[in-house]
């Protein structure tokens, strides 16, 4: 439709330009021509029935009056119809907000042309993309609550069940002393494990609902590696781990120093952990252009390339890990914890044994 | 809402009586949002997959539609216009307009579309890369690490909804590898797009939501 307005404006346009022409013209030489006209003109028939009363002088008005109404016709003519053009683009427009009001998809219409209707509407269905998007993600963040319950209630099952079984033990009259003093330590030790079991979900649903303020400074990488460090030097020494760090100290990386050092340190955790007596863990960072890279490395048990993915999920262990410690969320508040600074990280086989962790942190805010 | 769905793709070049199916059959549909890569050998029909949804070429038979709409059916002019509105290309071997410099190279498909270019955008996309520096510089001056990311900025400065890449850090070394798609993989959760990568590396598949494998024109696992 704007193709056809658009062509008939132009014609219009070339007609007033003319008519203004023959105005101009016509205003300086009529005149003489409407003196000639009188000669050869159909004014020379009217001139004879009404007894001579179109003197030259009259044909020479009524042919400027004709040519300047002539061009305010014109002039009208091309308000008016670009007013349709309009009002159809806007009605068209009205049409398409009403479609993504109502939830309907955007159709019968072309997209792909070079008219401000089709620009206006390829903007207008990136919008509605978007805008259903943000509804879905409202509803998967519905299920992610639920999960998360579901999660706390099933993981607490086991150590609020032991406790008890403990308790009402410890409650008979005909246990030994030193079988008390072992269902004491047992009780305390569920008790702890409680503890760390509502310690990690709780910073695990405050990551996703955003309600932790992460606050990124431009620091030193290598004090937060150094803290994390710290929190696992002792485990370390007991098992003759060897750690070896290569990092500048000044190195410095757009991060949020607390945060940061804890998911380094459930990594490192994990390290010392799965790796064995006399073992080696080895960490290196290094700045590239956009990221920095930390890598960490040890020889211990590996993860297995099927489970690269899984390893991140909440309270996933693969098989092997049955007999040690732990609950399965360290990796996964790690990945929040990066994601959440616009990095990533990288898991994979080192050579043959051992595993091989790589963070990115970007060097800049983003 | 499937942004990419194609259905029994097949692309067939015939020469006498040799033909060659670059593509036997393809079917598969990527939601928006999602980070897609596709893995397989050489000549396996990864390019043409990834070409065909690009409306950079047409299949022999089978339909591709983009946001619900078949664009095997398009005519020259309207595919044109799609591709500069929807999508971001990412080559292997940068493709930048040699003449231009950084900045223009970068701009170029918003003027195309009589846009006006986000210029606070695409600056802060140029100082995150660490280019900021090289905004005027011509792309014989830079290295493959830096034209790689000019390309990157170039696809990514109109926002388009879809980002395709053919092995985008088959060219670079494993530090700007890095750097690359970790750069395409925030940037396309943070503005939800579409990311679909080809790629030969597992490493770089495995930071993807889906993996799809091509053997022979055929997917063999999504």
């Amino acid at each position: 439709m704007e193709k056809q307005y658009n062509r008939k404006k132009q014609y219009l346009i070339i007609f007033i330009i003319i008519l203004t022409i023959l105005e101009i013209i016509w205003l300086f030489f009529g005149q003489k021509f409407s003196e000639q006209a009188i000669v050869w003109s159909v004014f020379v028939r009217l001139n004879i029935y009404t007894d001579f009363a179109f003197g030259a002088d009259l044909i020479y008005k009524l042919t400027v009056l004709v040519l300047l109404l002539g061009i305010l016709f014109c002039g009208w003519l091309l308000l008016y119809l670009t007013e349709k053009a309009v009002d159809k683009f806007l009605e068209d427009i009205i049409q398409l907000l009403d479609n993504i009001i109502d939830g309907k998809e955007l159709e019968g219409l072309n997209l792909n042309q070079e008219t401000y209707l089709s620009k206006c509407a390829a903007k207008l269905e990136k919008l509605h993309e978007l805008m259903l998007y943000q509804r879905n993600t409202g509803a998967e963040d519905k299920t992610k609550m639920k999960t998360l319950i579901s999660d706390i209630s099933h993981q607490l099952r086991t150590p609020l069940s032991n406790m008890k079984i403990l308790i009402n033990t410890l409650g008979r009259e005909t246990i030994t002393k030193k079988e008390q003093d072992l269902f004491w330590q047992q009780l305390i030790s569920q008790m702890d494990k409680i503890e760390f079991l509502m310690q990690s979900l709780i910073k695990a649903s405050r990551l996703e609902s955003g309600v932790i303020d992460i606050q990124r400074q431009e620091q030193s990488i290598f004090d937060t590696l150094a803290q994390a460090l710290g929190n696992i030097f002792i485990e370390a020494e007991k098992k003759k781990i060897q750690i070896t760090v290569d990092c500048k100290e000044t190195l410095l990386v757009y991060h949020d120093r607390k945060w940061t050092e804890e998911a380094l340190f459930n990594i490192l955790d994990n390290a010392v952990k799965y790796t064995p007596e006399k073992g080696i863990i080895d960490i290196t960072v290094s700045a590239q252009e956009i990221y920095t890279e930390i890598k960490i490395s040890d020889n211990g048990i590996g993860v297995s390339p099927e489970h690269y993915e899984d390893i991140f999920k909440r309270f996933y262990r693969e098989d092997k890990v049955h007999d040690y410690n732990g609950i399965g969320i360290g990796l996964y508040l790690t990945r929040q914890i990066i994601f959440m600074q616009n990095g990533y990280i990288t898991v994979h086989k080192r050579d043959n044994d051992g595993t091989v962790f790589q963070v990115y942190l970007p060097n800049k805010e983003m | 809402m499937d942004v990419i769905k194609t259905t029994e793709l097949k692309k067939y070049y015939s020469k006498g009586s040799n033909t060659v199916k670059a593509l036997d059959g393809v079917s598969l549909s990527v939601e928006q949002g999602q980070f897609i890569a596709i893995v397989g050998t050489s000549g396996s029909g990864k390019s043409t997959l990834l070409n065909m949804i690009g409306g950079l070429d047409s299949p022999t038979s089978g339909s591709i539609k983009i946001n619900e709409k078949e664009i095997q059916q398009m005519n020259s002019e309207e595919l044109t216009i799609f591709r500069r509105r929807n999508v971001g290309f990412i080559f292997q071997n940068y493709n930048l307009v040699p003449v231009l410099n950084v900045y223009d190279n970068i701009s170029l498909p918003a003027r195309l579309d009589g846009n006006k270019p986000d210029i606070k955008f695409i600056h802060e996309l140029l100082e995150f890369m660490n280019m900021e520096p090289y905004i005027e510089a011509m792309p014989t001056e830079l290295s493959g690490g830096q034209q790689q990311r000019v390309a990157i900025a170039r696809a990514l400065a109109s926002k388009p909804a879809i980002i395709l890449a053919d092995e985008p850090t088959g060219n670079l070394d494993s530090k700007s590898s890095s750097d690359v798609l970790g750069l395409l993989k925030m940037t396309s959760e943070k503005y939800h797009q579409t990311l679909v990568m080809i790629t030969h590396n597992e490493q770089i598949a495995q930071m993807a939501d889906r993996i799809i494998r091509i053997e022979d024109g055929r997917i063999v696992s999504a």
